[in-house]
């Protein structure tokens, strides 16, 4: 059986994964986000506020927890639809700022069997214990969130395989020739934003479940900037890209204690290589092509 | 078919193209020549929406201007570039694909679907592919491609939309004579009674073996317009082209 560290360590990276495809999906489109650690956090907050206030199921609040989150990339996309580059990443950076210090002054707690239960502004928000009253154990959980990781990334796999995902490509590739082969550029990156706040929702959701509580200071830039480069390191030719990056980050540079007191160091390090000898990441296109080419082949071949 | 009235582009004080009134009729191959800077370019980002220009253009019973560029590709109005665009970092078939966004009759569900839904469509795709020469290369990234075999792919992107109006920008830029000849056959085998085609060149021979037509623009004016051989013996046309001679004092 695993025990209590792998199962911490496997929770942890299926989580973090939602906030690195998050930020890959903004990639993909040609856009840098240092902010999607907001829809991580609003779904956080939103599901619990479901499940522990409302008395939801569990599956009901990390859905309503993703929707919210979606609602809000939205709310962000409209705004900044005519911003590029360095203007959008500092936009979505203003945003999860907004967002982290608007959590520290909300406040909205109802009575629960006798005790006051909900966010209360930067105190954090307590008992979201819904899976410890449903008696659910750490290993059941990472199931469950093996489970949601492995829809949504087959989700994602299969868009890039269709048309639709040669369009989101396209868009971030050349947004202007785009336009020249009838993309509706702007609805992509709306639509694209959206869904990049209902995925790192869903890690939202279930991080605020595992831990029970959550308060506005885990939702910092860092966290959004780990899950940028979980990409950028990983590679953008493919969904597994940032999946990747959060194996090398989480499951070699911190489970490992490799390089215990340097981490950051060797990460940070990594990352600036990586963008100048391979700025499209590991699993960069050519490597996307060159890998499905041998398969194909060594599949022909049986 | 293509009606162009007073078309002008002003870049802040510079003027690249000035009251140019041009017709393109059903099914005809115009050549547009002029010297470099001439506005050949200009002409055809005004017609594709890329420039803000005042003036009309009316392509089949719509005005252009104005309307963004998805929409003018929705139209039927389908250009290919002088400096080379096609996604690098899809492949060739990609490339094609992604092109047909947009056409009539095209729902949601031919962008999500898998592979055997929208099968027409992604026959026709294929199949220009090859008609282009790039059979071979359909998985390939575009990006490794050799030039002219990326405006190959140009130019199967842009008919793969079955354009009324193609807008050709030096397609055999930076082409030997020999894949010069080879792309003056592809695009003569492109015109067809329902689809004009407009080409800028510079090359003689790729012009005078397609064009039944020939407009010429210096300085952003139109100085002649007419049938390609009279057109190039004018006066006016040798003199924008080989530049006037200073007066010799006798």
């Amino acid at each position: 059986m695993l025990d209590d560290h792998l199962i911490g360590v496997l929770s942890n990276m299926g989580m973090i994964s939602f906030i690195a495809l998050s930020a890959y999906l903004v990639l993909v489109v040609g856009e840098i986000s240092f902010g999607q650690q907001a829809f991580f956090a609003i779904s956080a907050y939103a599901s619990g506020i479901a499940s522990a206030m409302w008395g939801w199921p569990f599956l009901a609040a990390v859905l309503w927890g993703a929707a919210i989150a979606g609602l809000g990339g939205l709310l962000l996309a409209i705004p900044t639809l005519r911003i590029r580059g360095l203007y959008f990443a500092i936009a979505t950076l203003a945003f999860a700022e907004m967002v982290r210090l608007a959590l520290e002054i909300f406040t909205y707690q109802v009575e629960v069997d006798g005790e006051l239960v909900g966010p209360d502004g930067s105190e954090g928000f307590r008992d979201i214990r819904y899976i410890y009253e449903a008696d659910i154990s750490a290993g059941e959980f990472l199931l469950v969130i093996l489970g949601l990781l492995a829809v949504t990334l087959a989700i994602i796999l299969w868009i890039e395989r269709t048309r639709l995902g040669a369009i989101l490509r396209m868009v971030g590739e050349d947004p202007a020739l785009a336009r020249l082969q009838g993309v509706n550029v702007n609805l992509a990156k709306i639509a694209t934003v959206a869904a990049a706040g209902l995925v790192a929702g869903i890690g939202g959701a279930l991080y605020a479940h595992l831990n029970t509580y959550v308060e506005p200071k885990i939702f910092n830039v860092m966290l959004g900037v780990h899950g940028l480069a979980y990409g950028l390191i990983g590679g953008l030719g493919t969904a597994f890209g940032p999946l990747l990056g959060v194996a090398l980050d989480i499951g070699v540079l911190e489970s490992t204690r490799a390089f215990s007191g340097y981490r950051m160091i060797v990460f940070g390090g990594l990352v600036a290589v990586l963008l100048i000898v391979r700025p499209r990441g590991l699993l960069d296109e050519a490597a996307v092509y060159r890998i499905r080419r041998f398969l194909l082949r060594k599949h022909a071949g049986d | 078919m293509l009606a162009i009235d007073g078309l002008t582009v002003r870049f802040g004080g510079l003027t690249a193209l000035e009251d140019v009134s041009l017709r393109a009729a059903e099914g005809e191959v115009l050549g547009l020549i002029g010297p470099n800077g001439s506005g050949k370019t200009t002409l055809i980002n005004a017609l594709t929406g890329i420039y803000e220009a005042t003036g009309r253009v009316r392509f089949r019973e719509v005005d252009l201007l104005g309307l963004p560029p998805e929409q003018i590709v929705r139209l039927g109005v389908v250009r290919t570039f002088q400096n080379l665009r096609v996604f690098r970092r899809m492949t060739v078939l990609e490339n094609v694909l992604a092109a047909q966004n947009g056409m009539a009759g095209m729902r949601f569900a031919d962008l999500v679907g898998g592979r055997r839904r929208d099968a027409a469509r992604r026959e026709r795709a294929q199949a220009l592919v090859e008609r282009v020469g790039l059979g071979g290369d359909a998985d390939r990234l575009a990006g490794e491609l050799p030039l002219a075999s990326q405006r190959r792919l140009e130019l199967a992107r842009a008919l793969v939309r079955d354009p009324a109006l193609l807008l050709l920008d030096e397609p055999s830029g930076g082409m030997t004579p020999a894949e010069t000849r080879d792309m003056t056959r592809l695009i003569a085998a492109l015109a067809c009674p329902g689809r004009t085609v407009i080409v800028v060149e510079h090359k003689m021979a790729l012009i005078t073996g397609l064009c039944t037509r020939l407009a010429v623009l210096n300085f952003g004016r139109l100085i002649a317009e007419g049938e390609p051989a009279e057109v190039l013996r004018r006066q006016p046309v040798i003199d924008a082209y080989l530049g006037t001679e200073a007066p010799v004092d006798a």
